[in-house]
């Protein structure tokens, strides 16, 4: 008869510590499987369930705000200096070791700024605008795959959701270039409008394309079915055309060089946020710096296994988001190295560009996905 | 599931294919008048094809597409009518869009087929789903064939905006019943329904629901008060469009009518029957009065046509094989009479314009084409011996068999009037043969001096109508042989 | 009543405030932009009501892509107020439109009485798992297998759209 074993009970330290080293490794499991059941087993005497969830939701909605908040000052730095690395400068060094401050110094200077709204402007659209901006980048943020079990939630329409709430930015955009009541933002605006309604297409028959071969619908179910091999060449040759395609049209989609027309400073002053300033302009420009970080991340995720580790690689046991933001940090790169190569293209080369070349290109390589998944490829 | 049912269909869907990469491939300059004989030569393989297909003889018919599609007699019927007049209405349109210098013959000639897909579509359903895309389908299709004269004449765009004007709300009303149909009973199958409606109960719902889809229904076959849309149209639109407008989407509301009112809620007929016969008699009184005073040709044979709708529907409201039947048989009748009418008036309109009166001397000038619009014209009126005397003959007779039998009184009484109104109607038929014959010719207008030119395609066309007009007036039992095997 | 009832309602009324507001509204602008909130509310309806799909495509088609184009084309026109008299002209047309309204609620509640059950029950539990995903597959079974037909028309019927607006829209271009 063996003695039965003693419970074994680790400090509490210890067990601290425990949790800080797995919040490090794996903190989809450790936040998703640990913390939220504390917290709704905590809050659950004390309030109903629907009160247990908006608190929840509170919360996540905190953490993606410090989330946008580093990445967007972590962006404006990395432009600068991308910008400066294309041009042989040094970019900004002289607020804090390498201007690393720099971006602090704006958001301040930002923030100080006069909030002006011009008399003809027809005021309460000209106020909504930014936040439906922020809006919008904060619903796509809302399923993005960071690590495994590491998002907001996890919608089983997951792509169709990002595909469906990304095309509301535009209406903020269109928003503030009517009710700014300038000439030049009425333009950019309705530059934009068209941009993007055209250059919403290809990107969903790609990620159509993604799904089709996934077989899901669910983002962290395509990054799942990365795990024996990234989209990118699992998909045989329509994974590179279906990423470059994906790549492009959302550098277009996001109004970037060399597709920012709608803000094209030579002809429209600075397009629909002319008339901006101080915190609201700030918020159009974190708006379009999410906005470029979720379409980098989304190409990451959709053809470049998300926070998959690659192949052998995955001996190392780095963790998942940091594959996630390696990842989305180079795509970044890519979209700025965009910017300080491509000369702006003229309205009728954007709309040639996608109408007539990425459309049927992208059906042409939805046709070959299928094709590749019937055959058995996957 | 047999996906190959539909035949015809993909035979025409095919042909608009054809069509549209001809339009493509072809340079601009080249005209696309060959785009008609295309049009007339598909359109006559898929008629060949569907000759010689024969009618399902056993219950259960042949379905496709878990029952969304229905391949049965009635629809091979309609489908035969429909592809005839749509061939003949690409031969019409030849010489016409040539003469006028249309722009947009490629669109057309696509338009046109794509119509012809909707209307088979229509005649073929077997859900009310099925129904309303073809149907809107058939629409949009017609709303542009309507204005495509657009920059040449005013009066075709504004046809063209006030057709999409009410016929945007016939289709909102359509689908407000069939939404109310779908939350009563639960489907949108026509057998689903008709299964439904033997055993429920009415109710105020079903009656609204009944008046809205007949109100849908009455608007595509234009009967008063849903007419208003006619007169305008017909006159406007390019005369093969109004042609093939009236004959084929009329004949495909009558299969419609048929089978929503009689073969999916026959269930109901006590309640319909009393909305479908208060349309019918304003009809009958309404176009028949109503065409006496026109003095424009197009307007006139509009008015006749709506008044045809009402005899059409006669069968309908009878609600018995034989009034099925005596309709299938009249449809045919007068899809190849108003076609033939519709031709020579737009070859008259060439030289003598569009009034009444441009007829004058066409006895003499060009005796052919003056026989042929009174043959076409008496056949409507009801007149032996062309074909319309026996269709009209079966429509009554059908009529009053179904009163006396089911002691309808109001169907004998609505078939009275049909009698009386066809008298009516005699009238303004027999004006435009007076035109013709009667009236002397006015040395000093302008084009009526020489023979009225007929090209190729319009001799086709009137050959055809004009050998129907007359087997189906002195022969009709192989074609009453054929409706039957098809209605069996 | 849970959360689901609670947000049921609120979109509910949102939706009915939203309508009301663009049919009511004298700004062109300020009527798109509330039908938008208007067609978000329904979305979120068709979401609560186990219909992601529906849901997600409104947001796509509707408001993503179709209102853009309107606020589009009416920022372009430039359309401004519509005039100074309100959208009902006497005493008269209120009374209808009241009198109408009435008469389609009084139909919806009578009528709606009388459906079937099978006809208003939901399609699958609400809230059970899997219903977002399941949803997609049942819409794809339906639209491609029995309603493929249909489906087909509907594209047929799209082309024959874009040939008609070109054909009534597009000026022709001499040389």
């Amino acid at each position: 008869m063996t003695p039965a074993p003693l419970p074994l009970v680790p400090p509490p330290a210890f067990r601290l510590g425990a949790f800080l080293w797995k919040l490090v490794l794996t903190p989809g499991a450790a936040l998703s499987g640990t913390v939220a059941p504390a917290l709704r087993a905590a809050l659950g005497p004390h309030l109903p369930p629907a009160g247990v969830e908006a608190v929840l939701a509170l919360l996540c909605f905190v953490a993606m705000s410090g989330f946008v908040t580093v990445t967007a000052l972590v962006l404006t730095l990395a432009e600068r200096k991308v910008a400066a690395f294309f041009q042989n400068r040094k970019g900004p060094n002289r607020v804090g070791p390498w201007g690393l401050l720099q971006p602090i110094a704006d958001v301040v200077k930002l923030l100080q700024k006069e909030d002006t709204v011009p008399r003809a402007a027809d005021r309460p659209v000209f106020l909504l605008a930014p936040f439906m901006a922020m809006a919008a980048t904060y619903m796509v943020l809302a399923v993005l795959p960071f690590d495994r079990g590491l998002a907001v939630t996890d919608l089983d329409l997951g792509v169709l959701y990002i595909t469906a709430v990304s095309g509301l930015g535009v209406l903020s955009i269109l928003m503030a270039g009517w009710a700014s009541a300038n000439k030049y933002s009425l333009l950019g605006g309705l530059r934009s409008a068209a941009q993007i309604v055209s250059y919403e297409l290809s990107p969903a028959l790609v990620v159509l394309s993604v799904v089709l071969f996934s077989g899901t619908l669910s983002v962290q179910g395509i990054v799942e079915r990365q795990a024996a091999g990234w989209n990118l060449w699992a998909m045989g040759p329509m994974g590179v055309v279906g990423m470059l395609i994906y790549l492009t049209a959302g550098t277009a989609e996001i109004n970037r060089a060399p597709f920012d027309l709608p803000e094209a400073e030579s002809e429209l002053t600075a397009g629909y946020h002319t008339e901006y300033s101080g915190m609201r302009f700030s918020m159009f420009q974190l708006a379009e710096f999410m906005n470029m970080f979720v379409v980098a991340a989304l190409t990451a995720t959709l053809f470049l296994g998300g926070w998959q580790p690659l192949g052998p690689l995955a001996a190392l046991h780095i963790p998942g988001y940091l594959w996630f933001f390696g990842k989305s940090g180079a795509m970044v790169f890519v979209i700025m190295w965009f910017r300080w190569t491509f000369p702006r293209v003229r309205v009728d080369q954007l709309m040639t560009l996608e109408w007539k070349i990425l459309l049927p290109l992208s059906f042409l390589n939805l046709i070959g996905v299928a094709l590749w998944t019937a055959l058995g490829m996957k | 599931m047999n996906l190959a049912l539909p035949l015809p269909e993909y035979g025409v869907l095919g042909l608009a294919l054809v069509v549209l990469l001809y339009d493509l491939v072809v340079p601009e300059r080249v005209s696309r008048r060959a785009l008609g004989w295309v049009c007339a030569l598909g359109f006559a393989g898929v008629l060949a094809l569907l000759l010689r297909s024969d009618a399902p003889q056993v219950a259960p018919v042949p379905t496709a597409f878990g029952g969304m599609y229905v391949a049965d007699g009635l629809a091979l019927a309609f489908k035969t009518l429909i592809v005839a007049a749509a061939m003949l209405a690409s031969l019409a349109s030849l010489d016409y869009l040539e003469a006028r210098g249309v722009r947009w013959q490629g669109e057309y000639y696509l338009l046109l087929t794509l119509v012809t897909f909707a209307l088979m579509c229509l005649v073929s359903a077997g859900d009310l789903l099925t129904l309303y895309v073809a149907l809107e389908l058939n629409s949009i299709g017609f709303y542009a064939l309507v204005a495509v004269l657009k920059g040449r004449s005013l009066t075709s765009s504004e046809a063209g905006l006030k057709y999409l004007i009410l016929g945007a709300l016939s289709s909102a009303l359509l689908l407000y019943g069939i939404s109310l149909l779908y939350g009563l009973s639960g489907t949108v199958s026509l057998a689903g329904l008709a299964a439904w409606a033997a055993g429920a109960a009415r109710s105020p719902a079903l009656v609204v629901a009944l008046a809205l889809v007949a109100a849908g229904l009455a608007f595509k076959m234009s009967l008063v008060p849903f007419h208003m849309w006619a007169p305008d149209v017909y006159q406007a639109a390019p005369t093969p469009v109004t042609a093939f407008l009236s004959v084929a989407g009329k004949t495909a509301a009558l299969a419609l009518l048929v089978r929503v009112l009689d073969a999916a809620l026959g269930g109901f007929i006590g309640v319909w029957d009393k909305l479908l016969m208060v349309l019918m008699a304003a009809t009958f009184v309404w176009a028949n009065l109503g065409a006496l005073k026109q003095r424009d040709a197009k307007r006139l044979m509009a008015y006749s046509s709506v008044a045809q709708a009402g005899y059409l529907a006669i069968g309908v409201a009878a609600g018995s094989a034989l009034g099925l039947q005596a309709a299938l048989f009249y449809a045919l009748v007068y899809v190849f009479t108003n076609v033939a009418a519709f031709q020579v008036l737009q070859l008259v309109a060439e030289s003598g314009g569009p009034e009444l009166s441009g007829l004058r001397g066409l006895g003499r000038r060009s005796p052919g084409l003056a026989l042929i619009l009174a043959a076409a014209v008496l056949s409507l009126a009801g007149i032996p011996p062309f074909g319309g005397f026996f269709g009209k003959f079966y429509l009554f007779a059908a009529g009053v068999r179904e009163g006396i039998v089911a002691g309808r009184s109001w169907l004998l009484a609505l078939v009275g009037l049909a009698v009386v109104m066809s008298i009516v109607s005699l009238f303004y038929y027999l004006i435009l043969v007076k035109q013709m014959y009667i009236e002397p010719a006015d040395p000093e207008a302008p084009g009526t001096g020489g023979p009225v030119a007929v090209p190729l395609g319009a001799r086709l066309v009137l050959g055809v109508c004009a050998a129907m007009i007359l087997w189906t007036g002195l022969y009709p039992s192989p074609i009453l042989a054929w409706i039957r095997q098809a209605l069996f | 009543m849970g959360l689901r009832e609670v947000l049921l309602a609120v979109f509910a009324f949102g939706a009915l405030a939203f309508a009301l507001a663009v049919v009511s509204t004298r700004n062109t602008v300020y009527a798109a932009l509330e039908f938008v909130a208007h067609l978000l509310c329904l979305a979120a309806l068709y979401c609560l009501l186990d219909a992601p799909l529906l849901g997600v495509l409104q947001v796509m088609v509707y408001a993503g892509a179709i209102m853009v184009l309107f606020l589009f084309a009416v920022m372009m026109l430039d359309i401004q107020e519509t005039g100074r008299e309100s959208a009902f002209q006497g005493p008269g047309q209120v009374a209808g439109a009241l009198l109408l309204a009435a008469l389609l609620f009084a139909l919806l509640v009578f009528g709606a009485d009388r459906f079937p059950a099978a006809a208003l029950a939901p399609a699958a539990a609400p809230g059970a798992p899997g219903v977002g995903a399941d949803n997609v597959v049942r819409v794809a079974r339906a639209l491609f297998e029995r309603g493929a037909l249909v489906f087909e028309a509907v594209g047929v019927l799209l082309l024959t759209a874009v040939v008609a607006v070109m054909v009534m829209a597009k000026r022709r271009l001499e040389n």
